[in-house]
């Protein structure tokens, strides 16, 4: 978007290329880093206070129905958002997981863990997996995105039941812009809009924007991922508020605490160092962050990275060494995603290659980086990676794997 | 007479939609022509569009251009870059319906009445960035140089001959901080004109501009980051400002 020099955040691993946009202050650091020194500054007991009192009028007294809906995975921070909501706040939420048909085994028991622990009601969608395919067609050639459907379905879906069940407080946890680009201070206490959505977790793209009479794509494969009409969604009041700006939010922190307390299960990755994020995907930090790489010039390894050191973590070296490693590695399951989309290679790599980016081009060769890797973020390395045996494939959401059927966990 | 009209702003850096504060300090948004679309869906009376680092490079007319192929069904005003008669030509051609000129009334106000004569003196709206000293005197703010002076005589004559239409008196200092507008500055413009007024720059509550409304030579305040913290935001606005001589509020358009 700008033709600005590239600039480099002096304390993180950012750039002013990131997508979501990214301001540097005169001293070189970016917004991010500056918003993310509010957690060392704000009361946050003071914060929850107004947390409580923000939901206190959507408490239902009506036993039957939900005091809100809360989106969750099998992955993440559902398990310290559940933990929050239903234990700390007392509220009744109903849970909603939008599925994205690239289940890992270890995501699906997580999810029943949830809501087994919790006890909570959840609400599965499952789109026609066919029309997912037309659309993911489309958003690779138009956007180089096949996880499109996933970030559309997963963000329309508690919206779109806020409006069908009469619930109008949403709770999500943290703001992406606020935790990784500073685009709003804590203060601010921003709320989801649709403006958001569109903008960056859609790339611009809602689903009525797919339809093209030179595609196949038709209303009847986008309508589920439709925003509801402006209409309902003030007539029921529907309101999102991110818990990231009430709470301090510390993902390392969180996820730890939630193995011990929750029974939340962690896995290692392929190309990242983070045990937590996403291990309920096998794409995501897989193919999807490849794409990323490719696309963007840099893996979700550097949001981690930048996470952990603002939080202090890791110095900014170790951070960026890390960084590298990690984004040097090649994907593992691009056969997995081009047999369930029925896509070739050739083809497949023929859309990708429309949106390289020449940055991400790394020229060290992995095993010279890995000797001088820093280790002490393993340490809490559990015993699985993602690419177990038990089941190589994607998994359809049912009752929930055992936890017997993944032995390192029992 | 015309009720008064609540505008957003959006002000626009290195190409990124940002959260401005006093002008010195950014956080950045997302793209110009989601918050465009987003204000024209929420119903906005106006959007006004500000490029604030254009400085010599003239207006950004491939952004008026993509704003303009959204098929906004609300006027849109912009401001950056605009200093010559032929800059604001091609800024009307490009989409824009009227235009915020700043530094050229400083700088080149002859051009002005170019300006004004090339696409209409309705088309123009002077902006004047004010701040308030410790000793309660209200000065000019020269954005470009940071200088504080008093309204320059070129200016006032610009103004008292009516070659815009409208005056945007920014409070510079509160600009983004959502503290209020301070009411001094206005009283220090109403002085020198008798120009409908905008009032721009800490305005992100009801209460904040219900008092602003009640001045009669004030015709619409204009809104800016806070309209980016929650949905609806217009809306919630003029939800509590029912009372006040505003325009009503339009029903969001669907899909």
């Amino acid at each position: 978007m700008s033709t600005a020099p590239v600039q480099f955040c002096k304390r993180c691993l950012y750039t002013t290329n990131h997508p979501l946009g990214l301001v540097l202050d005169a001293e070189g650091i970016c917004s991010g880093c500056r918003v993310h020194e509010e957690k060392d500054r704000l009361d946050w007991t003071e914060r929850w206070q107004q947390l409580e009192q923000l939901v206190k009028p959507y408490r239902s007294r009506d036993s039957r129905n939900y005091d809100c809906i809360v989106p969750v995975s099998g992955a993440g921070d559902s398990f310290f958002i559940v933990h929050l909501v239903k234990e700390r706040l007392g509220l009744k939420p109903l849970l909603v997981t939008y599925n994205r048909y690239y289940n890992t085994p270890l995501g699906i028991r997580n999810l029943a863990q949830l809501r087994r622990r919790f006890d909570c009601d959840i609400l599965i969608q499952s789109v026609n997996p066919l029309s997912v395919k037309k659309i993911i067609r489309t958003t690779l050639r138009e956007l180089g995105s096949f996880h499109w459907p996933v970030l559309a379905g997963q963000s329309v879906l508690p919206v779109q039941t806020a409006v069908s069940h009469q619930v109008p407080l949403i709770i999500w946890g943290a703001h992406q812009g606020v935790e990784q680009v500073g685009m709003f201070s804590h203060l601010h206490k921003v709320e989801m809009t649709r403006r958001y959505r569109k903008d960056h977790d859609l790339m611009g793209y809602e689903a009525d924007d797919l339809l093209s009479v030179f595609d196949s794509l038709t209303e009847a494969d986008i309508w589920q991922y439709r925003y509801p009409d402006e209409a309902a969604l003030e007539q029921v009041g529907v309101r999102g508020i991110y818990l990231g700006n009430f709470v301090r939010w510390d993902p390392w922190a969180q996820h730890q605490q939630m193995v011990k307390q929750a029974g939340f299960a962690s896995a290692r990755m392929n190309r990242t160092f983070d045990i937590f994020d996403h291990v309920d995907d096998w794409h995501y930090m897989d193919m999807h962050d490849w794409i990323k790489n490719q696309k963007h010039g840099y893996g979700r390894v550097v949001d981690q990275a930048c996470r952990e050191i603002r939080h202090g973590r890791i110095s900014r070296e170790d951070a960026a060494a890390q960084a590298k490693f990690y984004q040097a590695l090649l994907p593992k399951h691009q056969t997995l995603l081009l047999e369930w989309l029925g896509l070739e290679e050739s083809g497949f790599n023929f859309l990708i290659r429309q949106f390289v980016c020449h940055a991400s081009e790394i020229k060290v060769a992995p095993n010279t980086i890995e000797a001088a890797l820093p280790r002490h973020l393993f340490a809490s390395e559990p015993g699985i990676t993602l690419d177990t045996n038990t089941a190589d494939r994607p998994v359809t959401i049912g009752k929930g794997y055992p936890d017997w059927f993944i032995p390192s966990i029992t | 007479m015309l009720r008064k009209r609540l505008l957003g702003a959006v002000v626009v850096r290195q190409g990124w939609a940002v959260q401005s504060f006093g002008y010195r300090r950014w956080l950045p948004l997302g793209k110009p022509q989601c918050l465009v679309e987003n204000l024209d869906r929420w119903g906005a009376d106006g959007i006004v569009v500000l490029s604030t680092d254009r400085g010599d490079h003239g207006p950004d007319l491939e952004l008026i251009e993509r704003l303009g192929a959204l098929g906004l069904s609300t006027p849109l005003t912009y401001g950056g870059g605009l200093s010559t008669e032929e800059h604001a030509r091609a800024a009307v051609r490009a989409g824009a319906e009227r235009l915020v000129l700043d530094a050229v009334l400083s700088h080149n106000p002859v051009a002005v009445g170019a300006m004004a004569s090339a696409v209409g003196v309705q088309a123009l709206v002077a902006a004047l960035p004010m701040v308030q000293s410790a000793t309660g005197e209200v000065l000019h703010l020269q954005h470009r140089t940071g200088a504080q002076s008093e309204l320059a005589t070129s200016i006032r004559k610009l103004i008292a001959a009516e070659q815009v239409s409208e005056v945007l008196v920014i409070d510079a200092a509160g600009e983004g901080e959502g503290q209020g507008f301070n009411p001094a500055l206005l009283e220090a413009v109403e002085a020198q004109t008798s120009l409908p007024l905008l009032a721009f720059g800490g305005l992100a509550r009801a209460e904040q501009i219900r008092p602003l409304l009640s001045r009669p030579q004030l015709a619409g305040v204009m809104v800016g980051n806070a309209l980016n913290y929650c949905e609806h935001a217009i809306g919630h606005l003029k939800a509590g400002l029912t009372d006040q001589p505003l325009r009503p509020h339009r029903q969001s358009s669907s899909v």
